[in-house]
């Protein structure tokens, strides 16, 4: 299966050079076009909306790289299976981390009483000497 | 199947005698021997800086070596043991010699990149070794920032680069498995036909694959700070040492099953092999060892329960620890079921099979309480943890790779091994190893602190306890090393399979030509077909031993 | 010259094997490259939730319009990695060289450019450890600057890795070594450079548009 796979594979850069030329350039312009928009978009009032919008432009620019470019699409799917394993584990990582971050300030524990508050050095006991017996 | 036509007697060791023929060899079995070499070399290290430190702490003053001292022989111990020893330990030498004997393969799928990784190990050990003889390092081997970026007057900036570069040599070797393992399968080795031991292969490369760069990443922004003052991790600046926490644990707690995934692999093979029967439940073995795989990177939180981390992170990291311990449970219900109506024998690699269920059950088990938040407030960074990773660490992933040393020594040498010397020695290290840590739990839950260079008195019987039980663990370790040399010469030959095992390692020639089979074979059954193929050599060979002792 | 029983090496059983290993093994290798950028670009992220408004105003001292210059060099020195990938699999010796010339010359430019920002940053003073001084953003700009400086030559020292890599290409298609029959080299440094390319392509609007 995964033999055959690759035979197709192999072929993408033999038969249809012209094609693939072609297939390339368009991927490079819609590459450049989608730089522009990503350019113009940090240049618009856009408030809260601007981390979303530029994280979906990078995205779908890596994808365009990642698809066309390298050859994922037409790939195998050991291929898929590695792509989808760093998406997965990078999004463990991220999101774990980002869980602890999120959520530090969620509980504070409630202020103590006022005489708590103020230090006060440990009583000691009379009877036990400050350094080792 | 039958390897009958061999020209004899010409084997991967006998290929050539010169240095140049083994420095600059890309044949994955010679290079599992400069490895074995290499992580020999460190362990005696490692393990000379531990019988220091525990001769010290026999007294509760600082009497043999002075604090800094102290801190930096249990830096060097962790340093050593975990980079340069327990991680490559099994992957890099049983993993290399056996991967490409277990599937069929001439060898792995990138040999220079293999030679490569050995260098680099090379680099990094001298790297981390030259800290030392320069005066060491006294940071721990979890380089927790900020003492380590600003506090230390050590050498941490080489010790770090040391095991940056031992990365890069596990990633490669990793890299190496992964691809031989897909693409270099002999004809009819479908997935589930594959040894155990391949599959806890593929596992533990994957964690390395995905750990290991969070690891040389970290190491990196510790490096610009500390060297080049980029603070970040820096809190005057709004870093956030925790940050560090997060990222070394991300690799670090799946360190843990880089040693040990393997280290179950090794005793699902010799558990089988010496119970003479078919391994119990195989899917679910491999599916548990995928699963551990997985998990692993789901619970690094639970280092860091009493650090500032938040208390809701806190309770996901502990749910998700308590899940690492269904596949875990899962290999040891499996291993016991494997037993169950087997034809036990007690063969040296089946001694270490089976001290190693019963220690890393007790250290599986201790890790559950360190998983609860509660608990772990209270034996968090005491001896209860030290012992308890030691239970996983030596008591289950060094006991393995003895155990599969001993088992595999007769196709790596074509010698077998002095059994009674060789059980003497398991009996020593199990011993030896109980003595040594289970008083630290006991120490730990009394509340003695780990990494501490003075105690109170009352702490004292089990310190001696334990120092005690090092010596004789050290004996142990010793005592391998002299009758393995001592057999090269002396012990009789092997034969082809000396266990009557399944597996296509052992249908090839001991010690195996260099491109491991004169024709590369076919595989038409299941790996652990002990039952209908029942080989009664090994019956016959038993008899012939005992009478003989 | 190249023949594929001599492309093909002793320990593969045919060369399809062996093409497949090696595309494998730099797939693998870019998910552990994943991994590792993953924790430098977190890194990152997190300070920028932690410090928003510090981060946003140090984001916007770096040059936009040198960013979007060096994306778009980088984006089409991955066009013409993908066509010295085609003119490899068509044996195209002239091509092959031309196009890889030109993705090296484009590497070059984007390092060029790059260093002509790093000098900005040293001269306005901005370099952490060198010759750092807080202004009115207080100390945390440090940080920004820190990852900000961590980030690039990161990824500067893996275009270095590519165009020495690619310099290797160059001499073996100059000698007339790479061809129909062993395009794997090409096709996996290719991969290499694309991903190379991704990564700048998050780091460009996290770095300087956000």
């Amino acid at each position: 299966m995964s033999a055959h796979a690759h035979q197709q594979h192999d072929a993408t850069g033999h038969h249809d050079e012209a094609g693939s030329v072609k297939l390339y350039v368009t991927i490079f312009v819609a590459l450049l076009v989608l730089t522009a928009a990503t350019v113009a978009a940090s240049n618009v009032p856009l408030g809260r909306w601007h981390i979303p919008v530029a994280i979906s432009i990078a995205v779908i620019k890596a994808l365009l790289v990642l698809l066309f470019f390298m050859h994922l699409l037409g790939g195998s799917r050991l291929q898929w299976l590695v792509v989808a394993a760093a998406g997965c584990f990078a999004t463990i990582f991220v999101s774990l981390i980002g869980a602890d971050y999120a959520s530090r300030d969620w509980y504070l524990p409630p202020p103590a009483p006022l005489e708590q508050q103020i230090w006060q050095p440990a009583e000691i006991p009379p009877s036990a000497p400050a350094d080792k017996p | 199947m039958k390897m009958s036509a061999i020209e004899p007697r010409t084997d991967y060791l006998n290929a050539g005698y010169s240095v140049r023929s083994w420095l600059l060899t890309q044949d994955h079995k010679r290079i599992a021997l400069l490895y074995l070499l290499a992580i020999t070399c460190m362990f005696f290290i490692g393990g000379a800086a531990a019988v220091l430190f525990r001769l010290d702490l026999m007294t509760p003053d600082a009497d043999l070596v002075q604090s800094e001292t102290y801190n930096k022989l249990f830096t060097m111990h962790g340093v050593i043991m975990v980079f340069f020893f327990l991680i490559p330990s099994i992957p890099a030498v049983l993993g290399n010699f056996l991967l490409p004997l277990m599937i069929g393969a001439r060898d792995l799928a990138f040999p220079k990149l293999n030679l490569l990784s050995w260098y680099v190990f090379i680099a990094g050990g001298a790297f981390t070794i030259w800290a030392i003889v320069h005066g060491g390092v006294d940071t721990g081997w979890t380089f927790y920032t900020p003492y380590t970026s600003t506090y230390s007057n050590t050498h941490v900036m080489s010790t770090a680069l040391g095991v940056f570069i031992v990365g890069f040599s596990s990633i490669l070797t990793a890299l190496n498995f992964l691809v031989t393992i897909h693409t270099m399968r002999a004809p009819g080795l479908t997935w589930f036909r594959l040894p155990l031991f391949v599959w806890t292969m593929y596992a533990t490369s994957l964690v390395i694959m995905l750990g290991t760069p969070v690891l040389s990443i970290v190491i990196f922004l510790v490096a610009l700070e500390r060297g080049l003052g980029f603070g970040i991790f820096d809190p005057a600046l709004g870093g956030d040492p925790l940050l560090f926490q997060h990222l070394f644990w991300f690799y670090s707690h799946p360190a843990v099953y880089i040693m040990v995934l393997p280290a179950m692999g090794v005793i699902s093979e010799l558990v089988t092999c010496f119970a003479r029967k078919r391994v119990f439940g195989y899917h679910f073995i491999v599916l548990a060892s995928l699963g551990i795989a997985v998990l692993g990177f789901l619970v690094w939180g639970h280092h860091m329960f009493v650090s500032g981390q938040s208390v809701y992170a806190g309770m996901v990291f502990s749910i998700l620890s308590f899940l690492v311990a269904v596949p875990s449970a899962i290999k040891v219900f499996n291993w016991t079921a494997t037993l169950y109506g087997g034809q036990i024998g007690y063969e040296t690699p089946m001694l270490y099979a089976l001290g190693f269920v019963g220690l890393f059950t007790i250290g599986g088990l201790t890790g559950l309480f360190l998983a609860t938040t509660a608990v772990d407030v209270h034996v968090h960074d005491t001896y209860f943890v030290v012992a308890h990773f030691h239970y996983i660490m030596v008591g289950g992933a060094v006991m393995a790779y003895l155990g599969g040393i001993h088992y595999w020594w007769p196709k790596i040498t074509g010698r077998m091994y002095p059994e009674w010397w060789a059980r003497l020695s398991a009996l020593m290290i199990f011993v030896g190893f109980n003595l040594t840590f289970f008083p630290q739990f006991i120490l730990g839950y009394l509340g003695m602190p780990r990494r501490y260079h003075v105690y109170p008195e009352e702490f004292q019987m089990l310190n001696v306890l334990s120092s005690a039980g090092a010596s004789i663990l050290g004996v142990g370790y010793l005592l391998p090393m002299a009758y393995f040399t001592w057999s090269l010469w002396y012990s009789p030959l092997a034969g082809d399979n000396p266990w009557g095992a399944t597996g296509l390692e052992w249908q090839t020639t001991s010690p195996p030509p260099t491109e491991n089979f004169p024709v590369i074979p076919t595989v038409v059954t299941e790996p652990y077909d002990y039952e209908t193929n029942s080989d009664q050599t090994i019956t016959v060979r038993r008899q012939g031993e005992f009478a003989h002792e | 010259m190249s023949s594929s029983a001599g492309a093909l090496a002793h320990h593969f059983a045919n060369i399809h094997q062996q093409r497949t290993a090696a595309r494998l093994g730099m797939w693998i290798f870019l998910l552990t490259e994943v991994m590792f950028f993953g924790g430098a670009i977190a890194t990152y992220c997190i300070y920028r939730t932690l410090h928003p408004y510090v981060f946003e105003a140090a984001g916007r001292e770096l040059s936009k319009p040198l960013g979007t210059l060096n994306t778009v060099v980088l984006i089409t020195s991955s066009l013409t990695m993908a066509l010295s990938v085609v003119a490899a699999h068509s044996g195209n010796r002239r091509r092959l060289l031309g196009w890889l010339a030109a993705t090296m010359g484009l590497g070059l430019v984007f390092l060029g450019v790059k260093a002509i920002e790093w000098y900005t940053e040293y001269a306005h003073h901005r370099v952490p450890g060198l010759n750092f001084t807080p202004d009115e953003l207080g100390p945390t700009a440090e940080l920004f600057f820190a990852c900000y400086f961590a980030l690039t030559s990161l990824h500067a020292l893996h275009m270095i890795i590519g165009l020495a890599v690619m310099g290797v290409l160059v001499r073996l298609a100059y000698q007339g070594r790479l061809g129909p029959e062993r395009f794997i080299p090409v096709e996996v440094t290719g991969l290499y450079w694309h991903f190379v390319d991704i990564v700048w392509i998050f780091l460009f609007p996290l770095l300087y548009l956000l």
